[in-house]
């Protein structure tokens, strides 16, 4: 068995200003991360890897700096680290995105199963499992939390669904997106930290995959940003209710009423 | 360029989903002189529960699809598309709604933009709003695409209600083949703090003596998971997998209510994205108070046996 | 009797020490600025160890260690929990003859406090505290079972309390943007919410952003920034009913966080020369998590798989960067400055947890009442006059 896994640098912390002029994000801290869910998705993956002597490859769409995540990733148990990286792929959709990956999958190998996590932290939009599946053509099922049976034809999964379990089984080839905190994440540990640096990461870059620039990146984008604002002023505080503790008790248990539906 | 505003329908064993009435209401807002269209994969049965005035409804029926069949069921959703052609397609932004309309993106090839919390008609334009950079921010996109796909959060606009539909229709389509079967559903056991939907978060404000009760019972009451803070692993109140934080996990809760936290980055940095969070302290320095939504200077355990009372007492 | 009106500028643990001490006095009058919340910036990032013998804190200056551990245990005894003290012991390491020499004197000295303290070489006996360390490459350890460590945001928040409980005001989110003078002499500042205030006397207690603040008053702080580097790791095996003690190396120290460990690179080894090290930052640049540099893993590896290699196959939850105001002589910075009423407590590099007790306690007596003491003079600013560069 042959696993895919796409994974995704995001920022560690959510510290963001806009430029009042020119209306364009700047990030205070730089400080970049792993997406949480991905972790649970390379987790799935390397138990699989452990379970049935699969080989895991781990893809990331990115700049230079995204080998850091390729890296982590290797010191968590992948086998090979590609990075997909070309100014053409740059600034894309979530289409786009799932373009270049498809594309960079495909001119590596077969691959029996793609895994990826549910949705980016930064990002969220959860979409590009799904697009990536319909463009490999192969069936999908997402948000996870557990894997069950696999067979060399099948696998057995357990997806999360109105609070409740929903158990499929979807035939091999297909893909699936982890949702967060569906298992905890192995951690690199300081030795094999050591070993990943010593690893070769293998560039794809759009010479090897000849996509039309037209349809993916910036070119490709299908909606554009037109305008930037923060949500909210920094130095945040908390909007203080007040009254006796059954007072209170009340206010909170309105205010959950508003969020639970 | 297509013409009318089509709204997907999400249902399971034939209910349509409620908030299919918040996308009429974002829909009408729109002014958009356009016709508009709800549309569900189903059977008839659909029909009397999509009913909106001025609003057509169809519904496709498809004998051989069955629920999670994201693959079959996007090529029956681009069958439909292609043969309506409408200038835009509003989608609950639910999960398996984005999973479905994500393929039917790439079938249409058109984009998708996700998780838009208002929607706007300017000058002829169609304006989205929503959430970027992990919700810090906000941005402003535009579709360049016809149909211009968006998925609208739900439990932002208020429901329309419902009245008699301009016309109903059902079409009959056949699935493809799918790679996923339904096998069962199963009750899931909450069994970690980490994906729990609610949560208690502890502090050593919420201590009585060295117990955690009055925590406990309100835990109960609430369906919720406990967390705590370094203290109460230190002195073996609650297990280290119970940790929030930089020692501990990260968690994602959709409510967080922190009791007696003094809230060090240590612990704050643990919880992520909860869409409420509340703080109850005697402190009203505490750090805390700048990191929750809404705080209470007060005493966390007369908070927690009130609130377990009120809960308690509206169960019934 | 009119009072002397005295504006802190930082409540991290040097500010809020200094608050609690002077607000013993009666004729004090204190406020507090604080830009964000009490100890949140880099007291939070503190390991919070105070050791009866190790060597952060030259044995010259032993009475402020004792000072300071025993202030905590007291702060403690009065609140549980209200110095986040966790009693795990130490373990100091001796790698070389002369540290062996140091770990002995401190155990004399922990011993004439009253501690218990030995220094053991018997490696059996090394290897049951520790488990997982590599005892052949050592000469042997100091052990105390009496202390640990404590949480620097806790205390500051205690003593933000009782400063407040004895009459001071304290304001939070609100950042000091000008100190006004008259002259040589300061006499009050202006506040990012348009205020201002007069003062008879203003202390400065921003640690790393003291570089900064001083500029305000044309002072050049000769502070550096030292990287503190600290790792949260998870180590492979785990012990039923064993405590982690906090263990000192001369390039690193650990101590337990839950079941895991935390390990930081000792601040006297860093070379303020070299710009891996050190150089003069932004602190509010620093980011809440990460941030840490990849030759610092190499560090930590080798040190790891030398002296604790079990802890080298530890995986890494996660790290954060934090910046130590660090002097030349890596002593604090206490007391006057050139500018008149414009008093510093600031440069505590790694040990402000250690140090502010004591400081704060004689800072606060010459405030009020001009009387300096002995560490007060060999802490003075004076020393590093036209040194700086």
């Amino acid at each position: 068995m042959r696993i895919a896994v796409c994974i995704k640098q995001i920022p560690a912390n959510d510290t963001v200003e806009i430029d009042p002029v020119t209306h364009r994000l700047i990030r205070i801290d730089t400080e970049m991360t792993v997406n949480p869910a991905d972790l649970n998705a390379l987790t799935e993956a390397v138990h699989l890897k452990q379970q049935t002597g699969a080989q895991v490859d781990v893809y990331t769409m990115g700049a230079d700096g995204a080998k850091a995540a390729l890296y982590t990733a290797l010191a968590i148990g992948a086998d090979e680290a590609y990075l997909v990286t070309d100014r053409a792929f740059a600034g894309g959709d979530t289409l786009g995105t799932a373009k270049v990956l498809a594309a960079a999958m495909q001119s590596v190998a077969q691959y029996d199963l793609v895994i990826c996590g549910a949705l980016a932290s930064d990002g969220a939009t959860g979409q590009v499992g799904a697009m990536l599946a319909e463009i490999l053509k192969i069936p999908s099922v997402t948000e996870v939390k557990k894997i069950g049976e696999t067979a060399d034809t099948s696998v057995t999964v357990y997806k999360a669904w109105k609070g409740q379990l929903a158990q499929l089984r979807m035939s091999l080839p297909g893909l699936l997106t982890v949702s967060l905190g569906a298992n905890k994440p192995i951690l690199p540990t300081l030795r094999n930290q050591m070993k990943a640096k010593k690893k070769t990461i293998h560039s794809i870059t759009n010479e090897e995959l000849a996509l039309n620039p037209e349809e993916i990146g910036l070119q490709g984008a299908k909606s554009i940003v037109t305008d930037t604002y923060l949500r909210e002023a920094s130095g945040k505080q908390s909007m203080m209710l007040s009254g006796t503790a059954e007072e209170i008790a009340d206010q909170i248990v309105e205010l959950m009423q508003k969020v639970g539906e | 360029m297509g013409k009318g505003i089509f709204i997907y329908a999400e249902q399971f064993d034939q209910c349509a989903e409620p908030f299919t009435a918040e996308l009429v209401t974002a829909v009408k807002q729109l002014k958009a002189n356009e016709p508009v269209t709800v549309f569900a994969v189903g059977d008839e049965t659909l029909l009397p529960q999509l009913q909106w005035d001025d609003v057509a409804v169809k519904v496709i029926s498809c004998s051989n699809l069955s629920a999670f069949q994201e693959d079959a069921a996007a090529v029956v959703v681009a069958d439909f598309l292609k043969q309506e052609d409408p200038a835009y397609v509003i989608v609950p932004a639910t999960g398996t709604a984005k999973s479905l309309f994500s393929r039917v993106a790439v079938l249409l090839d058109v984009g998708l933009t996700a998780d838009c919390t208002e929607l706007s008609m300017e000058d002829g334009n169609f304006i989205q709003k929503k959430p970027a950079f992990g919700s810090e921010a906000m941005v402003i996109t535009e579709e360049t695409d016809s149909p211009a796909m968006v998925t609208v959060i739900t439990g932002i606009y208020p429901p329309c209600e419902t009245g008699k539909a301009s016309s109903e229709a059902v079409i009959s389509a056949e699935a493809p083949a799918s790679g996923v079967e339904f096998i069962s559903v199963e009750e899931q056991e909450v069994d970690s703090i980490v994906d729990a939907e609610y949560l208690l978060s502890l502090g050593r404000g919420a201590l009585q003596g060295d117990s955690i009760d009055t925590a406990k019972a309100l835990a109960d009451a609430m369906g919720a998971a406990i967390g705590g803070t370094r203290p109460l692993v230190d002195n073996g109140t609650i297990p280290f997998e119970q940790q929030i934080g930089q020692t501990g996990c990260t968690v994602h809760p959709k409510v967080c209510l922190f009791f007696g936290v003094s809230g060090a980055i240590q612990h704050t940095e643990g919880v992520r994205d909860a869409k409420l969070t509340v703080a109850v302290n005697t402190d009203e320095n505490a750090g805390i108070f700048s990191f929750a939504d809404y705080g209470a200077k007060a005493d966390s355990n007369e908070v927690m046996a009130a609130l377990t009372a009120k809960l308690n007492q509206m169960k019934g | 009797m009119s009072k002397k009106k005295i504006g802190i500028i930082g409540g991290g643990i040097s500010g809020a020490a200094l608050g609690y001490n002077l607000s013993l006095y009666e004729d004090a009058e204190i406020t507090l600025f604080e830009k964000d919340r009490i100890g949140c910036g880099t007291t939070a990032k503190s390991a919070g160890t105070v050791c009866l013998f190790d060597d952060s804190l030259n044995n010259r200056y032993w009475d402020v260690r004792l000072y300071g551990f025993e202030t905590y245990l007291k702060m403690e005894q009065e609140e549980p929990g209200s110095a986040g003290f966790d009693k795990t012991g130490t373990l100091v390491v001796a790698t070389s003859k002369e540290v062996e020499e140091r770990i002995k004197t401190g155990i004399a000295l922990a011993r004439s406090a009253g501690y218990t303290g030995e220094y053991i070489t018997d490696k059996d006996r090394i290897r049951e505290i520790l488990p997982g360390i590599n005892a052949d490459i050592i000469l042997g350890a100091g052990y105390t079972k009496d202390d640990g460590y404590f949480d620097g945001t806790m205390i500051s928040n205690t003593f933000a309390k009782k400063m407040q409980a004895n009459g001071g005001t304290i304001y939070t989110g609100v950042a000091v943007t000008e100190i006004i003078r008259d002259g040589d002499t300061a006499t009050g500042l202006k506040t990012s919410d348009g205020k201002t205030y007069d003062f008879d006397v203003i202390v400065d207690c921003t640690g790393p952003w003291s570089k900064f603040t001083g500029e305000m008053v044309d002072i050049d702080v000769p502070i550096w920034h030292t990287k503190a580097e600290a790792f949260f790791l998870a180590p492979p095996v785990k012990r039923e009913n064993y405590v982690f003690p906090i263990i000192k190396y001369p390039a690193f120290y650990g101590l337990r966080a839950g079941d895991n460990v935390f390990i930081c690179k000792s601040h006297l080894s860093m070379d303020l020369d070299n710009p891996m090290h050190a150089g003069q930052w932004d602190p509010d640049k620093l980011p809440a998590t990460g941030g840490t540099d990849d030759y610092f893993i190499e560090f930590l590896f080798d040190q790891m798989d030398t002296y604790i290699p079990e802890l080298a196959d530890s995986g890494q939850v996660s790290s954060w960067l934090s910046y130590r105001a660090e002097t030349r002589d890596f002593l604090p910075i206490v007391g006057d400055t050139p500018v008149q009423n414009y008093l510093l407590a600031t440069g505590y590099g790694g040990n402000g947890v250690i140090e502010a007790p004591a400081v704060s306690r004689d800072l606060a007596k010459y405030i009020m009442r001009g009387e300096s003491t002995l560490l007060l003079e060999e802490w003075a600013f004076r020393r590093l006059w036209g040194k700086a560069e």
